[in-house]
């Protein structure tokens, strides 16, 4: 016995099957060409309302900077390390103005040559190390180099120089006293 | 052999205004990212004239957003 699938009644293919709207869509007709269809007007209004968003992005970004005025302020003058703490050549880290501030990395250039900065690259605030080898100061995120004696950028992205933190000696202890504008 | 017709250029101001709008979305998302890029490195002086910029290009893409149809087949100016 033979089986006719195109015979009216008969079994349906599996092509047909599928083809066959399911019972849900027979149910909730919708027309999906126009459902997928974007206008002009929606296409351009996604980019109005990202615009938008930025806009607002940025607006946060000058609030946050707005509220930080501490750069302006006067900082206190903190105990860092004995002078005989650090070898020359060797370099310590602390946080400046208080145990909650900001990383500095002070460095030992010579007998009675110290030299701190914020220790945050300026290209995108990673943390910079000193390379003793290199005898810079090195942002390992996109290798960028500071020269340890100014501060200034040598290599790679960075273009701004370090934060410098003022470091006094004062019987053989040193403190931290203040930030410094770099040239 | 037949040539294609030529069809005769028209200028088309809706994509013109998409174009526009799509030229200053990508102009305030540099903004932002040199925005980021020098708040980050420390340079706070900058952000808030790019926030005035940023809000210049909105207010732009908002005007020129206004200029667009209302949706398909329908115009500001009514068909006869």
């Amino acid at each position: 016995m033979s089986i006719d699938a195109n015979k009216p009644g008969g079994p349906m293919s599996r092509l047909e099957r599928l083809a066959e709207p399911a019972e849900h869509e027979r149910m909730f007709p919708t027309d999906r060409p126009a459902d997928r269809r974007v206008s002009r007007r929606e296409f351009g209004r996604f980019f109005v309302v990202a615009s938008g968003s930025m806009a607002a992005g940025q607006g946060w970004i000058a609030l946050r900077s707005l509220g930080s005025g501490e750069a302006d302020a006067v900082l206190p003058v903190q105990a860092v390390a004995r002078v005989d703490e650090i070898p020359v050549g060797g370099a310590v880290a602390f946080r400046y103005p208080d145990p909650d501030g900001e990383p500095v990395l002070l460095v030992r250039l010579a007998e009675r040559r110290f030299v701190a900065y914020v220790q945050r690259c300026t290209h995108l605030s990673c943390a910079v190390v000193w390379d003793e080898k290199s005898r810079c100061i090195l942002c390992p995120c996109h290798a960028g180099c500071f020269e340890p004696t100014t501060g200034r950028a040598t290599a790679g992205p960075p273009k701004r120089p370090l934060t410098a933190v003022r470091i006094e000696i004062r019987g053989g202890t040193l403190y931290a006293a203040g930030r410094m504008e770099t040239a | 052999v037949t040539e294609p017709p030529n069809k005769p250029f028209r200028f088309d101001p809706t994509g013109a205004v998409l174009f526009v709008i799509i030229g200053v979305f990508v102009g305030q998302l540099w903004l932002l990212m040199a925005t980021m890029e020098a708040v980050l490195g420390g340079d706070r002086s900058i952000s808030l004239p790019a926030f005035l910029a940023g809000l210049a290009c909105l207010a732009l893409n908002i005007r020129l957003f206004g200029y667009l149809g209302r949706g398909d087949g329908q115009t500001d100016v009514p068909n006869r």
